[in-house]
């Protein structure tokens, strides 16, 4: 990505109102991950994939605080730069996203993290505040090929809904 | 791209900057930005100017401690430089 489009990026998830909204959470609380992990779990076993995740899309990256089967240098750094993560798009698009076959995707073809990954595909739902704004995302992701349906969608909307009453009461 | 620029820009990837941290801070406060970013360069003495890494580590020391939209432009930057010195580090053993 070059350096207008990730000025671009960055500026609509980084503005003012956005992030004042993120800030109204205490996404640092030490006993976050310990209550999302197992929605991460309950929505990775229900579903059958490997890794589920609950992110916050910051203003440049993408911060995990929740997540179940996750490996390697992601795990340790707890997310990634935001023009590569996934859940960007989920973000952006206040909608779920779904990615059956990311290595024949056009949307996600020259996105380095599928080659250093694995990952084919992908299905997430936003997190949404209270304010309207979309704060993060709840998802599965798989290193098979699949469709999602909307029965897929439903058991991470659960998921979604359970993460931010937990967020909710940090808030 | 040669096996120089991959360790130095893995996968397109550039190692955050001062300056980066600068128009990141200005981007999340609007017109506030100006004040808090000379409010970070005093608590932690760096002129602004600096471009080596040591310096970008105790901006980014300073603004977890700060405000909270501060500290959330702060993690980012942090989660950031962590990946670029991990699959720089990971380009580099690979290689060798």
């Amino acid at each position: 990505m070059d350096t207008a489009s990730l000025d671009d990026l960055f500026g609509r998830l980084g503005t003012p109102r956005r992030m004042r909204s993120l800030a109204g959470y205490n996404l640092f609380a030490p006993q976050l991950a310990a209550e999302l992990d197992p929605v991460c779990a309950r929505s990775a076993q229900r579903l059958g994939a490997p890794v589920s995740l609950i992110s916050i899309i910051l203003d440049s990256a993408q911060y995990i605080i929740g997540s179940t089967g996750l490996e390697g240098w992601i795990n340790q750094v707890q997310g990634m730069p935001a023009e590569w993560s996934v859940c960007t798009h989920t973000v952006l698009a206040g909608a779920p996203y779904c990615v059956a076959d990311a290595t024949t995707d056009v949307r996600h073809e020259r996105n380095p993290l599928i080659g250093m990954t694995g990952l084919r595909s992908y299905a997430g739902v936003p997190l949404q505040g209270d304010d309207g704004e979309y704060l993060g995302a709840h998802c599965v992701l798989d290193t098979a090929a699949r469709t999602f349906g909307e029965n897929d969608l439903e058991v991470l909307r659960d998921g979604a809904a359970e993460a931010m009453r937990v967020l909710r009461e940090r808030s | 791209m040669s096996g120089v620029d991959q360790a130095a820009v893995p996968y397109g990837l550039h190692q955050p900057t001062l300056a980066d941290a600068q128009q990141a801070v200005h981007r999340v406060h609007g017109p506030d930005g100006s004040a808090v970013w000379a409010d970070l360069l005093a608590s932690c003495r760096l002129s602004g100017r600096e471009t080596d890494g040591p310096a970008l580590a105790r901006l980014i020391e300073a603004m977890i401690v700060a405000d909270p939209v501060t500290q959330l432009c702060g993690q980012a930057l942090r989660i950031r430089v962590a990946t670029h010195e991990h699959l720089s580090a990971a380009y580099t053993i690979t290689r060798s």
